[in-house]
């Protein structure tokens, strides 16, 4: 269906082509097009789509033929609406195609109910959740009437479980219509059980081109040690996992030993005014204790942590180290106090990675300073802008700069929000770290592997109330709550389970 | 922009808003200022057309009472005349200098209660397709508007969220614009990378200037009646 031969593509500016002779074939099915953030994905699938090299400017030699018409779902559905409203988006695609106005409404409702979102027309954009948007983002391309879809990491900025509905929706509409997919994703156990090929790209260079099936069992432990991405359970289900697999040591998981720490801060009671939603928090924290919040969106995750940040005003009380928290200057709270915004490229103040580094560590000494840039793997790029670094260098430049030295407490919103497994990984090593020495961390997130891994307790928000305090292997038992705040149990955690219910099967017998 | 269900929001964008150019052109050509308070008022008649109610008409407007003092006052104190009324220091109240700063305050609400007339009743998405059909304007310019409007309320957000990020980095400003340097440049360059991706995002779906129409906005017996009532208005204040 499309046919690449001796591609080659450089940004303009740069010595070092993105794409070096690459030559494949796309057939009929599913692709995936598989590799560490920066191979290349994203420009050769740009280059499937025909965007290259005249919409994004670049210099390319060689050919690519295609035989049908293409369609693209970007990332972030934000970025590819052009209108407010829901019926406005797809009648947009509609118009580009020339299609006669009469025929609108009907092929708009069509599309509507095709990917699942029967809404009013006149329905806001902006009052969908991310999944629905990116549904939504769905029905405008597949509005193009497309015989190929190219999906550039469709599930990357929604939460877990309109993952697993895009997913499923995105295949039943391939089956339904007879489509070709070329995509780009990390959530390899969403959708590995549809892939009939596999595009491994390496520097620009396509180094395999395989079935998951042949891939996956030899070059497991080669893939995740070059930091590509790999399927936690693929080709096994939990029930037919190895034990002694790299995959079942992937899902090896500690569980979390509390440590006694001292009382760090105490809220009663604490609410904030509409449109705020949260209402009646009580709880303490130690220090050295890792918190995750969890919830549904809206649930009230991030309005907690503005509060606890003084970002938002509260009614109730909040003691800081045994003061009330509003005797604090600004200043001082500060000083004790980090906050991990989830866009990390707005934490940045200074021109330079360096004065990023020397203004949140100012108390500490140069050759501090020097070696922390060094952990973080910065020294090389520590005169340029933060703006220019990429999303996972910027990831642990914000994180860093909001610790400062001092901090006893450190908020942080969503921060793997959108990350790949490596740079999700690493974000999490340097907490770690932080956490050792003493810091109190506070997160919300929407990744149960995460929690399960790193949590010392869990705090689940449900319309704006605590509905769950606990460790996380307790809210794991608790099937009615997670069933109602949208929350799925870690695969490890599944895992266990798996193996109980199997020795007790044995015991039986 | 948004609309309500109110008979001025009915109205053709183009030809609601080149009536209130009218409006605005003749009231730039008059120093009358009982010609000014009858452009006001109906102005002001507009505003009651176009659906709000009192409270609503308080609250919105409130702030600029306080522009339409402080322009009144400035004219009205460092202007020129000969006839003064009352000096102190540099303020120099004259009668010719008053009767200017009452003009101009006029000409200035007028001003605002028209815009927001339009700006309340009239959908963006309509505006410009009106603007495509009724104005001429190329497909191009007007869905590269209206992609521009999705940006404002990221660009709120994003602004709120760098102030917070100064305050928590204990960042004071160490001279005068400081505070406006550090906070432009990380969102000009989110701006550009963000209308960068848009365009991509909207070649990608074979955006073209040929195309058909969802909603075409046409010129009613409504509209033309509506430019007839002003343009006899402004005759009638002209002229009697």
């Amino acid at each position: 269906m499309i046919t690449v031969d001796d591609l080659s593509i450089r940004y303009p500016g740069q010595m070092k082509s993105v794409l070096d002779h690459v030559s494949l074939t796309i057939e009929h099915g599913t692709t995936l097009l598989l590799g560490r953030s920066g191979s290349g994905k994203t420009t050769l699938l740009h280059a499937l789509a025909g965007l290259t090299p005249e919409t994004i400017e670049v210099e390319q030699t060689g050919t690519v033929t295609r035989s049908g018409s293409v369609g693209i779902l970007f990332q972030n559905p934000e970025e590819q609406f052009c209108m407010e409203t829901i019926g406005r988006e797809i009648a947009f695609s509609l118009e580009n195609r020339s299609i006669p106005r009469e025929e609108m409404e009907e092929r708009i409702e069509r599309l509507l109910a095709l990917v699942g979102l029967p809404l009013p027309f006149s329905t806001p954009i902006a009052s969908l959740s991310g999944g629905m948007k990116q549904r939504l983002a769905l029905a405008a391309v597949l509005a193009l009437d497309p015989t190929i879809l190219l999906l550039d990491e469709p599930t990357a900025q929604i939460d877990p479980i309109g993952q697993h509905e895009l997913m499923a929706l995105i295949f039943r509409i391939q089956k339904e219509h007879d489509l070709t997919i070329v995509l780009i994703e990390h959530q390899l156990d969403v959708c590995l059980p549809y892939v009939n090929q596999i595009v491994l790209l390496e520097d620009g260079s396509v180094t395999a081109t395989a079935h998951p099936q042949d891939l996956f069992p030899q070059a497991y432990t080669e893939l995740q040690a070059k930091g590509i991405a790999v399927p936690s359970l693929y080709p096994y289900t939990l029930e037919t996992l190895p034990i002694d697999g790299p995959q079942a040591a992937r899902l090896h998981v500690l569980p979390s030993v509390a440590t006694a720490g001292t009382p760090l801060l105490h809220v009663a009671a604490l609410s904030t005014k509409a449109p705020y939603p949260l209402t009646d928090a009580t709880f303490s924290l130690q220090t050295g204790e890792w918190v995750m919040l969890l919830g549904a969106n809206g649930s009230g995750k991030s309005t907690l942590l503005a509060t606890l940040g003084r970002l938002l005003s509260h009614q109730g009380t909040y003691r800081f180290q045994e003061r009330p928290a509003q005797r604090y200057s600004r200043r001082r709270f500060y000083e004790h106090v980090g906050y991990v915004f989830q866009q990390p490229d707005l934490q940045f103040l200074k021109l330079t990675v360096e004065a990023e580094i020397d203004w949140s560590h100012r108390a500490a000494t140069s050759d501090e300073r020097t070696t922390l840039l060094e952990q973080l793997e910065l020294a090389s790029v520590k005169q340029q802008s933060p703006l220019a670094l990429s999303t996972g260098q910027q990831r642990r430049l914000s994180v860093a700069t909001m610790l400062g030295q001092t901090k006893d407490l450190l908020l942080l919103d969503e921060p793997t929000f959108g990350q790949d497994g490596l740079t999700t990984r690493r974000l999490m090593e340097q907490l770690l770290t932080e956490q050792q020495n003493g810091t109190t961390l506070v997160m919300a997130t929407h990744d149960m592997e995460l929690v399960a891994r790193y949590a010392d307790r869990v705090l689940v928000m449900e319309q704006g109330r605590i509905a769950f305090d606990g460790r996380p292997n307790e809210l794991f038992a608790h099937v009615p709550l997670l069933e109602r705040c949208q929350l799925q149990r870690p695969l490890s955690y599944q895992f266990q389970e798996v193996k109980r219910n199997a020795n007790k099967r044995v015991t039986v017998r | 922009m948004q609309t309500n269900a109110s008979p001025f929001a009915k109205l053709n964008p183009v030809i609601k808003g080149s009536g209130m150019f009218l409006i605005m052109f003749a009231l730039i050509a008059t120093n009358d200022w009982v010609k000014t308070l009858v452009f006001l008022s109906f102005a002001l008649a507009l505003l009651l057309l176009s659906g709000w109610g009192p409270v609503d008409f308080l609250k919105r407007l409130a702030p600029y009472s306080l522009l339409f003092l402080l322009t009144f006052w400035m004219m009205a104190a460092f202007g020129k005349g000969t006839n003064t009324l009352w000096s102190f220091g540099w303020f120099h109240v004259t009668s010719e200098s008053v009767v200017h700063g009452w003009l101009l305050a006029l000409r200035m609400a007028t001003f605002v209660c028209l815009s927001f007339a339009f700006v309340t009743t009239t959908d963006a998405t309509r505006f410009v397709m009106s603007l495509i059909h009724q104005a001429k304007v190329s497909p191009r310019f007007a869905y590269g508007f209206l992609a521009g409007i999705r940006f404002l309320p990221q660009l709120v957000e994003e602004v709120r969220v760098l102030r917070q990020v100064r305050m928590i980095r204990n960042v004071q400003s160490r001279f005068p614009g400081d505070g406006f340097l550090s906070i432009g440049l990380p969102l000009f360059s989110r701006s550009i990378q963000r209308a960068e991706r848009m365009a991509i995002a909207i070649e990608a779906r074979h955006f073209s200037a040929e195309r058909t129409y969802y909603e075409v906005p046409v010129v009613q017996r409504q509209d033309i009646v509506y430019l007839m009532v002003i343009l006899l208005f402004i005759i009638l204040v002209f002229w009697l």
